[in-house]
């Protein structure tokens, strides 16, 4: 019995705690705990709940990508220096095949933004027809 | 202060509580409004949000012509005794003769419902009363919208707003009701009486009525029909919590010369504990709903109210703890049961089984597990487990699904249920009232076009000389 009184005159004319378990401290206190984790789950659950993103890349992936193409572009352009150091007889070769490398640029980086993106939007659509199914 | 100035101020007191109680209560209906008109599409904005204005009519006044009776006649019947109106004898017992003096000023004709210096409690309690009313036709307004015709919903708020839940009331929230007098029910909140009544109600009229077009594919899967403004439903939301501490504060009864808060059991109660729970329930029941739909905006919100009226019933007893553990569980489920009925093939376009009906049935019961072993009063069973669950089920299939499945099952009979077709295709807000609700957005060319028809014609009619209309 979850009523801490045994007849109606006792119920009736109670003066103070009148609440389920009153007569129950130990039910309250495993109650209140309950009540806690809980609390606690909605606050971690608020950071790992994300219905309408693709989940997070890991840290540690994108921190190892970040790195990898910045020592691609830092031998890219060592590379070059080196090359306009040790080879100025090759300069107008060079030049050409320097401008074909500036317009080729662009359109790759276009490239990958748009296929990113299209990923990005086919991977939302098929998660919402996944989520009202 | 003399005696009589102090004596009146008591009454004064009562009045203007249950008064002010009722206006707040209203902000349930500018909820419902908005929480309905954000859930539809774009075409049916405004038709959704009349048909749920038009219930404050219906249910209002089908409530003056006899709902406020039934309330009063129903309770004895049909175990304890017969319907009590104008051919009962007050003398039969003391039971007849107590509720007579109710029943006698609940006629529409009765004096008591008139300016009358004499009585200044009858009328605020009709005016409680009719709004509770009111809120439980709202239920049924938003389950039904984008196809039912204005005219069905209307007879059937009347069937539900004032007379099912009524004899509910009648019977279990009540102190003359035999739900009280011979099990021990106590549903302080009104979890099954309202929300399990009208969530049931609801779903007999679902398997009637049946899906909107296009929202099951050709293999029978659900999909999805957007709200157009969900920050519209939101706000809705919001209202609506406004209006349910309202509706809770009103479930307590303060008269003339009590000198302690009861509850319509008779049994001791604080406000002060209404204004905590009520609180505690919100929070759990948001967060319950917004971990287990994932942080889906709709549900999430809807959380607040499942909370709420899954520990409606037993909140004048629970310990806070109690309350946040149930209002947490029930919001949980919720969503899982709105979208099994979904899959199910009804078409509950606002959760409104998950939320009012299931979630009442669980509070109502729940009573019969955290709140047992209470003696309300000599002679009353303690509550308990079987004092809840035959009352319960008796609200939900008798007074809920039954008789909703029952009357749209006639109204479809008749073909007064549910819109043709074409106009379900159109939008029923050029159908219905020959208006859209955004006028400066043309959201496709047939409501565009339609629409230019109207404004044409409506223009040619206003132009056009009338006899005896001077220039």
């Amino acid at each position: 019995m979850s009523s801490p009184f045994s007849n109606p005159k006792e119920f009736l004319e109670a003066e103070g705690p009148i609440y389920t378990f009153g007569n129950n401290p130990l039910m309250i206190t495993f109650l209140l705990i309950v009540s806690g984790i809980l609390f606690l789950w909605f606050i971690y659950a608020s950071y790992k709940i994300k219905s309408g993103k693709p989940p997070a890349k890991n840290p540690v992936a994108l921190s190892l990508l970040i790195v990898a193409s910045a020592f691609s572009l830092a031998g890219g352009v060592y590379n070059s220096t080196v090359d306009k150091i040790h080879q100025p007889i090759k300069r107008e070769s060079r030049v050409i095949s320097s401008k074909q490398q500036q317009w080729q640029l662009p359109i790759t980086l276009i490239g990958m933004v748009a296929s990113g993106s299209w990923l990005q939007r086919h991977s939302q659509k098929r998660q919402r027809k996944r989520k009202y199914q | 202060m003399n005696a009589e100035a102090q004596e009146f101020l008591g009454t004064f007191i009562s009045e203007s509580y249950y008064f002010y109680a009722s206006v707040f209560m209203l902000l349930i209906h500018a909820g419902f409004l908005a929480y309905e008109g954000g859930a539809s599409r774009t075409k049916n904005v405004l038709a959704t949000m009349v048909k749920n204005l038009l219930t404050l009519s219906s249910v209002g006044l089908a409530f003056f012509f006899f709902g406020w009776w039934v309330y009063n006649a129903f309770p004895l019947f049909p175990v304890s005794g017969g319907i009590l109106g104008p051919w009962t004898n007050p003398a039969t017992n003391e039971t007849v003769k107590a509720a007579m003096t109710v029943v006698e000023t609940s006629y529409p004709w009765s004096p008591a419902l008139a300016p009358n210096t004499a009585d200044h409690l009858t009328g605020v309690f009709f005016f409680a009363f009719a709004l509770f009313a009111m809120t439980t036709a709202s239920i049924l307004s938003g389950a039904l919208i984008e196809r039912v015709k204005i005219g069905a919903y209307i007879i059937m708020s009347i069937v539900l707003g004032s007379f099912t839940w009524v004899v509910a009331a009648a019977w279990g929230w009540n102190p003359f009701g035999w739900f009280y007098t011979a099990f021990g029910y106590h549903d302080f909140g009104c979890s099954a009486v309202v929300h399990g009544v009208s969530g049931f109600f609801t779903l007999g009229v679902l398997l009637n009525l049946g899906p909107r077009i296009g929202k099951y594919d050709e293999r029978g899967n659900p999909r999805p029909i957007l709200p157009h403004n969900l920050p519209l439903t939101m706000v809705g939301l919001m209202l609506i919590f406004v209006g349910f501490y309202a509706f809770l504060a009103a479930c307590l009864i303060f008269l003339p010369g009590y000198t302690r808060e009861t509850t319509i059991y008779g049994t001791p109660m604080t406000l002060a504990s209404i204004g905590v729970n009520t609180t505690l329930a919100l929070a759990a029941g948001i967060i319950g709903a917004y971990i287990s739909s994932k942080a889906d905006p709709f549900f999430t919100i809807s959380g607040g109210l499942a909370g709420i009226i899954s520990v409606g019933a037993g909140m004048d007893l629970y310990h806070p703890t109690v309350v946040i553990v149930l209002a947490f569980f029930g919001a949980f489920l919720m969503p899982k049961v709105a979208l099994f009925i979904e899959k199910l093939g009804i078409d509950d376009a606002v959760g409104a089984f998950g939320v009012h009906g299931f979630c009442g049935l669980l509070g109502s019961l729940a009573v019969g597990v955290l709140a047992t072993g209470y003696p309300q009063g000599e002679g009353v069973p303690v509550t308990g487990f079987i004092g809840q669950l035959i009352p319960t089920l008796i609200c939900v299939i008798v007074l809920g699904f039954i008789p909703g499945y029952a009357t749209s099952w006639l109204l479809k009979k008749l073909r007064l249920l549910r819109v043709p077709r074409d106009e379900e295709i159109a939008g029923l807000d050029i159908a219905d009232l020959g208006v859209e609700g955004y006028p400066e957005y043309s959201m496709n060319w047939a409501t565009a076009t339609v629409t230019a028809q109207n404004r044409a014609e409506a223009v040619t009619g206003r132009l056009e000389p009338h006899p005896g209309m001077q220039e």
